[in-house]
């Protein structure tokens, strides 16, 4: 016999009381590891399209958003803004290595929005170090026909020589590139020309992604951008902070969701610790009329909340888990967040997510058990025993 | 050591600070070592305030307290705990068991608060429980034992930490005759083996068994008798 026992064994003596308490808890824990790691994982996805994106400099629209930049990083569809000279332009340019347009239109196969981008095959190739895997890739840039990205082609099953059909015409999918990790898997692309051809457009591009030989001279570069066109020309860094800017209130709006939910919870434990000293104390006071000092009291107590925590904390984690990967189908509905419904974004099992859980968890609880527990190891024997 | 295991001196107890109880008034008694004492008198006169002053279960409001010749009475309140895990032996009328524990395991909490005492707990509560004649109620709650039985209980918890002095709060107040008639042969076996007995009772039949027996109206020592 332990104090740990004691307080496991009365911890569970009232069953109702002891689950919905701990419900309390796993609720509120689930809640923060949901939030906190959606949160999170947006950032985290976001930062990786940014270093994916392989642009030192984008040259978009005069509309200049943190939509727009979340847009850009995403390769979802963008208004075309930018006239395609301006491409030429700005590949002209000293130091700049390359200038490359993109189109990207919203389009569907089999019922199912996905984004065509139109490009300039070469330079997009050599821009984003394309391998084919199956197929010849576009020979001209007036080829009738698209590549498309292996996400594309194992979601909708489709191989080289099957025809999409976009407003109305038929284009054979002349390659399937290897997967790429990008967003560039769940894409079909097209030749530019081809692309305005089809969705009747004129001359401009959705935003132009540029890499330059000398990044610590990047001012300079933008400087002789801007002098081309009248346009809206950042940095990917820019861009990058734009769109966490965004996501960061997003994430305090949620980890300030998450932490009412474990203000509840906490509260929910203080009640059930302070309903359990009146309860017991004549067991209290039976503890220390057989030699129990106030402090083994204090202990037990504490010891209860803080099982409370642990076992909150780790119920609390694996509802957390469950809930995030059901809720992503739904948040997906949300343009702007839409990448969290992406399953790979949902919380990932890490050891330190759980220990940093189960150690707010523990804390919350024992904070919450303090004055409980304090009550409870001011009793005296007599005092307890008397008021049963 | 002294002869008294025991001792009080002028002991007063007053309850509340609007409306004062005098609970006790001056009230020096001596218990000798390995005696069994009775306290008796009519209830609500004091008796189980006494006890309860010598279990250092509570404070006195002025007035001494000795237990084997240490004073008490200005202990701190770990200090009172270690008292009463070390030198004293409840039992309660009430028994005051915990019902979620088992009957060993009741026996076991007492044993964990003594600091030189938690090996073989498990072990030494079967002992005790043998001696009050319950090995076969070790892993059983204190909701499937007769009255008699969970009294054999308390006393088995009372000597968990092998203490010279047990204190017993009418504890076979609450018991029928034949159950009364086996505690107390337990009760006066565990004196025999050397234990200081003081026994808060209103029955005069215990009462005669007494070799000592203090007597308590309106709070006052009205006399001692010797055997």
């Amino acid at each position: 016999m332990n104090t740990f026992k004691l307080a496991l064994k009365n911890m569970v003596r009232r069953r109702g009381r002891f689950v919905f308490t701990l419900l309390g808890i796993t609720i509120g824990m689930a809640s923060f590891v949901a939030l906190l790691s959606m949160g999170n994982n947006l950032r985290s996805e976001v930062t990786r399209q940014a270093d994916e994106l392989g642009a030192d400099i984008i040259v978009m629209g005069r509309v200049d958003c943190p939509f727009i930049h979340r847009a850009v990083l995403a390769g979802e569809q963008l208004p075309e803004s930018v006239p395609r000279e301006v491409v030429a332009r700005i590949a002209g340019i000293d130091g700049i290595t390359a200038a490359v347009p993109y189109l990207t239109l919203g389009a569907s196969i089999q019922q199912t929005p996905i984004t065509l981008i139109g490009i300039l095959p070469d330079e997009m190739k050599a821009h984003r170090g394309w391998g084919v895997g199956n197929g010849t890739f576009f020979e001209s840039e007036l080829e009738r026909s698209v590549v498309i990205g292996s996400g594309i082609a194992s979601r909708f099953e489709l191989s080289v020589g099957m025809k999409l059909t976009f407003r109305g015409l038929d284009f054979p999918i002349a390659a399937i590139l290897n997967e790429t990790g990008s967003n560039d898997d769940i894409s079909v692309f097209m030749p530019l020309s081809i692309a305005q051809e089809t969705f009747g457009l004129d001359d401009y591009v959705s935003f132009i992604a540029v890499t330059v030989d000398d990044v610590i001279n990047i001012e300079r570069y933008i400087a002789a951008i801007m002098d081309i066109a009248n346009l809206s020309v950042s940095t990917d860094e820019e861009l990058l902070s734009s769109v966490l800017l965004i996501l960061g209130s997003l994430n305090i709006t949620l980890q300030l969701i998450a932490g009412v939910a474990l203000v509840a919870a906490a509260f929910g434990i203080i009640n059930t610790m302070l309903t359990a000293i009146y309860e017991r104390r004549r067991e209290i006071g039976i503890l220390r009329a057989v030699g129990g000092k106030s402090g083994v009291i204090f202990r037990i107590f504490i010891l209860e909340s803080g099982l409370y925590g642990f076992l909150g904390g780790l119920f609390g984690f694996a509802v957390g888990f469950v809930v995030s990967r059901a809720a992503a189908p739904l948040i997906q509905q949300n343009e702007f967040v839409s990448v969290l419904g992406n399953p790979d974004t949902a919380v990932v099992f890490s050891a330190a997510l759980l220990f940093t859980v189960l150690g707010l968890s523990v804390l919350i609880a024992v904070i919450s058990g303090l004055y409980p527990a304090w009550r409870a190891s001011r009793l005296t024997p007599m005092e307890a025993i008397r008021n049963v | 050591m002294s002869d008294f295991v025991i001792e009080t001196e002028n002991l007063e107890k007053v309850y509340g600070n609007k409306e004062r109880t005098h609970a006790l008034r001056g009230i020096s008694i001596k218990v000798p070592r390995g005696s069994f004492c009775c306290i008796v008198g009519p209830s609500g006169h004091g008796k189980s305030t006494l006890l309860q002053l010598i279990g250092a279960l509570d404070k006195p409001t002025s007035g001494r307290v000795s237990i084997d010749g240490v004073d008490i009475s200005s202990l701190s309140d770990n200090k009172l705990s270690e008292v009463r895990s070390k030198k004293i032996g409840f039992v309660f009328q009430f028994f005051n068991l915990l019902e979620n524990l088992t009957v060993k395991e009741n026996i076991q909490t007492a044993m964990m608060f003594s600091k030189d005492n938690k090996k073989d707990t498990g072990k030494r509560a079967l002992g005790l429980l043998g001696v009050v004649g319950l090995s076969d109620k070790a892993n059983s709650k204190p909701s499937e034992l007769s009255g008699g039985q969970l009294q054999r209980v308390a006393i088995a918890r009372a000597l968990a930490n092998d203490p010279p002095i047990l204190l017993m709060d009418e504890p076979t107040g609450n018991l029928d005759t034949e159950s009364e008639k086996d505690v107390m042969e337990h009760i006066i076996n565990i004196h025999k083996a050397g234990k200081t007995i003081v026994f808060v009772t209103h029955s005069n039949e215990i009462a005669d068994r007494a070799e000592l027996l203090f007597e308590i109206r309106d709070g006052k020592l009205k006399a001692d008798y010797a055997e």
